[in-house]
């Protein structure tokens, strides 16, 4: 089995000291893998300029091998810190929601949601708020509005179950059974897309504007929304994707970093 | 020792480099030198500190000839010749390689062009301004991950630009 990601993450700074010693053992027999590794060396050469001279990462990286293997410097172990930060803080972010919800009656707090993490809220009449990364919002009492400071999410709002309003500083819009994304991530503008049923978006002047699946519509401050304009969904369905992909690569390199450690050890 | 690695990895691969032509072996055999070393360090003067040099690139010899001896490979007589082999002086860059190193940096330049807004600003304050990661962060305000993520597409990006493998003469893509 040849080690090409393993590669790829090293000359990234991506790869503990386990899978390191993994690899160049691996290497030491493996051909083809070592012309990939020689590959790598020279790109990362020729992109600090010259193909010929040993870039700072080089020395450095002999620095802390020769350094290790000396016990001049104790060996790291694997960095556990930044996986556990960001499935903790999705975590935690999911608890105070809840939390809030149960203690604080009438007026609920501003939440903020990190730059590494997302929340998914289940409203007490079904209706599913997924927060995606860097969004500030509370909810009413009734659980039937949210407001979005900034930031964006996707309103999954169950049919029969009453209306549910996204209010932002410039556009207000309200919906029965569908699902749609309000986007706020730019001061400013206010943008609603729909994918599924219709919304109705009004902003600080002129009529209502009514949005209808794969349509979206632009809110400033102090106007009125814009002329609905075409929109295709896959974007929206893919962010959330891939922060989910990303957060179960996490995972089990997490768990492919604790089982080095252990036959490590 | 970290500082005497830095100082001196040069003159090890100096040595090292004439001895193999892979990358990975030529980092194998420079990192059993500093091993070596760092066992005979005793054997060091150290009221003689302009020996060490000598000292530092016999020893980079004989390691390189003994591993090569252990690989079961033949060593040509230039390298078996002590005086070539440890003449470590630099030649002067030619002007095959100054127009070479001009040419590849028109390549780069190119692909740098080629990159989106964000990318290319990476691109330029890591690979270009040498920037660490810290200093990226700080500059382009992403996180440590987003850097190692750019960084690692910024060089497969560059392994598929087909000017710049022909220019190092790579070949094909695999």
């Amino acid at each position: 089995m040849h080690v090409r990601k393993l590669i790829e993450r090293y000359f990234a700074e991506d790869l503990g000291p386990w899978r390191t010693k993994r690899m160049r053992r691996h290497l030491g027999a493996c051909e083809a893998c070592r012309a990939y590794y020689d590959e790598q060396v020279r790109l990362m050469r020729t992109l600090r300029g010259d193909p010929n001279t040993a870039t700072p990462e080089e020395t450095e990286r002999m620095v802390l091998r020769v350094s290790t293997e000396l016990g001049l410097q104790k060996e790291r172990v694997p960095r556990m810190k930044w996986v556990l930060s960001f499935a903790s803080l999705s975590a935690v972010v999911c608890l105070f929601v809840l939390l809030m919800w149960k203690l604080v009656p009438g007026e609920t707090p501003w939440l903020d949601v990190g730059t590494e993490a997302t929340a998914v809220v289940k409203t007490k009449l079904g209706t599913e708020l997924r927060v995606y990364p860097n969004s500030r919002y509370r909810l009413n009492a009734a659980e039937s509005e949210l407001e979005l400071a900034r930031g964006k999410v996707w309103c999954l709002v169950k049919p029969g179950q009453g209306g549910f309003v996204v209010r932002t500083v410039e556009a207000r819009a309200s919906v029965l059974g569908t699902s749609f994304v309000v986007d706020r991530r730019k001061e400013g503008r206010t943008e609603v897309r729909v994918m599924k049923g219709k919304v109705e978006v009004v902003g600080r002047k002129g009529k209502a504007v009514l949005v209808e699946a794969g349509q979206r519509t632009r809110v400033a401050v102090a106007s009125a929304a814009e002329k609905v304009k075409t929109y295709i969904a896959k974007q929206d369905r893919s962010e959330w994707r891939r922060f989910w992909q990303r957060l179960g690569r996490d995972i089990s390199r997490a768990a492919e970093d604790i089982g080095d450690l252990i036959l490590g050890q | 020792m970290a500082e005497v690695i830095r100082a001196f990895t040069p003159l090890v691969r100096s040595i090292v480099n004439r001895f193999w032509s892979s990358e990975f072996e030529r980092e194998e055999a420079a990192h059993l030198v500093w091993l070596h070393a760092y066992e005979r360090r005793a054997d060091v003067d150290p009221d003689r500190h302009a020996s060490f040099a000598g000292w530092l690139a016999t020893l980079a010899r004989h390691r390189s000839i003994d591993r090569l001896r252990k690989q079961g490979r033949q060593i040509g007589p230039e390298l078996d010749d002590p005086q070539r082999a440890l003449d470590v002086l630099p030649s002067g860059e030619d002007a095959e390689q100054s127009l070479r190193r001009k040419e590849l940096a028109g390549i780069l330049s190119v692909f740098a062009s080629k990159l989106e807004p964000g990318w290319r600003e990476f691109f330029e304050l890591y690979f270009l301004k040498d920037l660490d990661y810290g200093q990226v962060e700080e500059k382009l305000g992403i996180g440590m991950r987003r850097c190692k993520y750019m960084k690692k597409v910024l060089v497969e990006k560059a392994r598929r630009h087909a000017p710049l493998r022909q220019a190092l003469g790579l070949g094909g893509v695999s």
